[in-house]
């Protein structure tokens, strides 16, 4: 007893000698911010080839560029570019595995009007700032505003515009095998302030998600093994309850098209694209499609035919 | 020997033991998590703690001869001296700006260069350690006072280097679900009564009314803390904070005009009153 404690004494005070050299020797912490200040020190020192900006094609009439480490838009098909004030790192922050080449489906929006972009900024996963930055003078000038703060990284991420002009962001984090959770975010007044809603009770995958307006929204579910094609859930009261929306397909296609896109708005109905999923094999190699509309707000969807990949309209 | 005075000693060894393991630790969640000890001096404050448990467990627990006693002693007190100016002369090169909520769950914690003039704002851990969260905009030429406001607000007040008032707000808390920023501005429109000081908010920016003079922030003078405070700035000197207070409630779905107490800070380098400021009524058109 006596002399174990004194050996152990003798070796922690041997140890603390030690931790105390480790300790004076120490590089101080550095901040998010400057961290960024210091890579950007470097970047500067050792500014690398500028190359011409090539441009990514959009369905919209803007396109954009990731070029030289750095976001820039269009609108005159690359005659001119305006620089988007977004570090390329925040853009590709959360879980995603692409090679960098094009922005995350899902991360931008945009309109005639608007312009923006969802993306997230923080040291680590656990503290993240979730932000969106837009333009509405076609990337004059630039407004930047928190979406939510103090979040966990973010998974799938979609920003929307409606027709209405009601914006939405859904977003996914803390993924866990095959289950997550999801959280939705409502801005009234042109993505200025942000809002939550509740989300349907499921910690699926979430597969897509969007708002038709400001009271009707969807969220589909499963992008791993889908074990129904009726995962998609609407809402049409913004997300106050949240229903299970009813396919009527036909039976040969059941177990076929098993993930549904978000729907957008047709007329005097809703039209959504269902895919079969990243196991589907049914013909051309799992790449047709199938069309359902809705006419009572997305409660009850009927098949209205395959859709070959080259004549999608959405998706 | 004395069974209490063996029980002590076994006691005192396990302290020691245990804050060694906490060293350990620390240094562990250094390269993990990115923390390290809120304060540096704490560090060194346990290797002091360490030496003096072993030292008095050894002459409590062992039956030592006079030369053996000196011995321990001697080692005891070299390796305090040497803790206690490495913890003096840490202080020296990052001055740590230290204070413990009044609850004594949140501690608002920076770390200033005092050669470098860079400060660092820390999020606290456990109460004990730290990351390192946020830049100060200015540098700190000399440091105020630490208030807190409420059990999650800490208002720090500083002169920066060009003599300039500064305030840093540190937040630990929310006064909604948590889930959704906001921002403090909005919140807080309307007409706002304390003691001899009036507040109105509204779109044009903040009036702070006192002893017959009316002072008037518009919004690109006002900058935000986390979600529970504001700093309204003239010149690039701070004049005042602006706080919601612990029982501040306000949802703006509803009509309701919001319940509870705003908090009025001014920037002064000595301590001064906050000012608890209740609402009663929107705020008309200033100007």
């Amino acid at each position: 007893m006596k002399k174990m404690m004194i050996a152990l004494s003798s070796l922690m005070l041997v140890a603390m000698v030690f931790l105390i050299i480790v300790y004076e020797g120490r590089e101080p912490l550095l901040s998010p911010e400057a961290k960024i200040i210091k890579t950007q020190q470097t970047e500067v020192t050792s500014d690398p080839e500028r190359q011409p900006l090539k441009v990514i094609e959009t369905p919209s009439e803007t396109d954009y560029s990731l070029q030289n480490d750095q976001l820039h838009i269009t609108h005159d098909n690359g005659d001119t570019w305006h620089k988007v004030p977004i570090e390329i790192e925040h853009l590709f922050a959360g879980e995603y595995q692409g090679n960098r080449q094009e922005l995350i489906g899902g991360s931008y929006e945009m309109t005639e009007e608007y312009t923006a972009f969802l993306y997230s900024e923080g040291e680590d996963w656990q503290y993240q700032t979730i932000k969106i930055t837009y333009t509405d003078d076609k990337g004059k000038t630039w407004k930047e505003s928190i979406v939510k703060d103090e979040a966990l990284a973010m998974r799938f991420r979609k920003i929307d515009i409606t027709n209405d002009g009601f914006w939405t962001v859904i977003f996914t984090f803390d993924r866990t095998m095959s289950q997550e959770a999801s959280a939705i975010y409502l801005s009234n007044d042109q993505g200025e302030n942000w809002q939550s809603i509740s989300t349907p009770d499921s910690t699926r995958l979430v597969a897509d998600g969007g708002f038709i307006d400001q009271n009707t929204g969807f969220i589909s579910y499963g992008t791993l093994n889908p074990d129904a094609p009726t995962s998609l859930y609407v809402t049409n009261d913004q997300g106050e309850t949240w229903e299970q929306s009813v396919f009527n397909m036909p039976n040969k296609y059941e177990e076929v098209f098993v993930i549904a896109k978000s729907p957008i708005e047709k007329e005097d109905h809703l039209e959504l694209i269902m895919e079969q999923g990243p196991n589907g094999d049914y013909y051309r190699n799992g790449l047709i499609k199938a069309k359902f509309i809705s006419k009572d707000n997305g409660q009850t969807w009927e098949f209205v035919e395959e859709v070959e990949p080259e004549n999608e309209e959405m998706g | 020997m004395k069974k209490w005075v063996k029980i002590i000693g076994i006691l005192i060894f396990l302290i020691a033991v245990a804050i060694f393991c906490l060293q350990l630790g620390s240094f562990i969640a250094q390269p993990l998590y990115q923390a390290e000890y809120i304060d540096n001096r704490l560090f060194y404050l346990f290797n002091i703690i360490i030496v003096l448990s072993l030292g008095i467990s050894m002459l409590l627990l062992l039956s030592l001869n006079k030369r053996r006693i000196t011995i321990i002693v001697t080692i005891g007190i070299i390796m305090t001296a040497i803790n206690v100016y490495l913890m003096y002369e840490s202080n020296q090169g990052i001055k740590n700006i230290t204070s413990v909520s009044p609850s004594g769950e949140e501690v608002f914690a920076i770390k200033s260069n005092t050669y470098t003039g860079e400060a660092t704002y820390y999020r606290s851990y456990f109460r004990i350690l730290g990351r390192p969260h946020k830049e100060l905009s200015q540098v700190i030429e000399k440091g105020g006072p630490i208030n807190w406001l409420t059990d999650d607000i800490a208002v720090f007040t500083y002169l920066d280097k060009n003599q300039h008032i500064q305030q840093f707000v540190g937040t630990y808390g929310d006064r909604q679900d948590g889930r959704s920023y906001y921002y403090v501005g909005s919140q807080i429109r309307g007409n706002w009564q304390g003691e001899n000081t009036r507040v109105i908010a509204n779109s044009d920016g903040i009036t702070i009314m006192q002893q017959g003079n009316d002072h008037f922030f518009d919004w690109d003078h006002v900058q935000q803390y986390g979600t529970l405070a504001i700093v309204l700035s003239e010149n690039d000197q701070a004049k005042w904070t602006i706080a919601l207070g612990a029982d501040f409630s306000f949802d703006d779905h509803t009509p309701e005009p919001p319940t509870g107490e705003i908090i009025l800070y001014k920037a002064k380098l000595k301590n001064t009153e906050a000012i608890a400021l209740e609402y009663i009524g929107e705020a008309q058109s200033m100007q």
